[in-house]
């Protein structure tokens, strides 16, 4: 997997390339502490070249997301394809991940 | 009949990024839509990610073997692994783990995505995850419908 890190003020922005499961999980959960370890509270990950992903990247998702909470920041994810959209569906992960369109309506709701 | 396509993985990490590139290919091979394929490659994915997490690591020379077969209206694949099984009788299926906790969902997907999904004992040591996808009508893929070669109840 891919990672491209970039930040607008105290917004961490993930843009994640590739696929998401376990070969990948503790790449993508390393690359968010580092973001966290900068203060940044806000995060997004940008979800648009993402073309697979598993339980296990859901796991690595759910753990990142406790990351954030417990650092009293908050995390968003944006651009899911409509087949990775439907196994946050499948799994109800739609209940805890706040979901966005794309990166704009993501931080304008921060 | 169609014959079944079979490929031993020795059981490292390397082997689930293979893994995976195999049954991208497959999927998008056998599917007739993108969403059937990539339902396909998830399920795959679940099971071999499963037989390497549980599966017998210590001795070296233990193997994670693929069978995959398509015929006019359905995929049937196994995942056999040496070692740990893939599940308990205890699974309650309807439900998915808390939503914080970070394992867990994989066996469930792969229960809601499929159309049959059996587990198999073989002598002492050896799982099988079987599992059967609806397909619909492929007549490109396949001129006959009918089983597959080589593949039988009891592996």
């Amino acid at each position: 997997m891919d990672i491209q890190k970039r930040y607008e003020g105290d917004i961490a922005v993930l843009a994640l390339e590739g696929r998401l499961d376990l070969t990948s999980a503790s790449t993508l959960k390393e690359a968010s502490k580092e973001a966290l370890a900068r203060d940044s509270k806000k995060v997004i990950l940008n979800m648009d070249k993402v073309d697979f992903i598993n339980s296990s990247g859901l796991g690595a998702l759910v753990s990142i997301l406790k990351e954030v909470r417990n650092s009293h920041g908050s995390m968003r994810l944006t651009n899911l394809a409509p087949y990775v959209k439907e196994i946050f569906d499948i799994t109800q992960l739609t209940n805890i991940f706040e979901i966005c369109q794309d990166e704009k309506q993501a931080i304008s709701s921060f | 009949m169609t014959d079944t396509i079979r490929i031993d993985f020795p059981v490292t990490m390397r082997s689930v990024s293979l893994a995976d590139d195999l049954f991208k290919v497959i999927a998008n091979n056998v599917a007739s839509d993108a969403k059937t394929a990539f339902n396909i490659r998830i399920v795959l994915s679940e099971l071999f990610s499963n037989a390497f997490l549980y599966g017998d690591k210590q001795s070296g020379n233990a193997m994670i073997e693929f069978k995959g077969c398509f015929t006019k209206d359905k995929f049937v694949a196994s995942i056999i692994n040496d070692g740990g099984g893939f599940a308990d009788n205890t699974i309650e299926w309807n439900t998915f783990p808390s939503l914080l906790e970070e394992s867990g969902r994989g066996i469930k997907i792969i229960k809601k995505l499929c159309d049959k999904l059996e587990f198999r004992k073989h002598g002492n040591n050896k799982f099988e995850a079987y599992i059967e996808i609806s397909m619909g009508t492929r007549e490109q893929h396949v001129s006959k419908a009918g089983g597959c070669n080589g593949y039988s109840e009891t592996v």
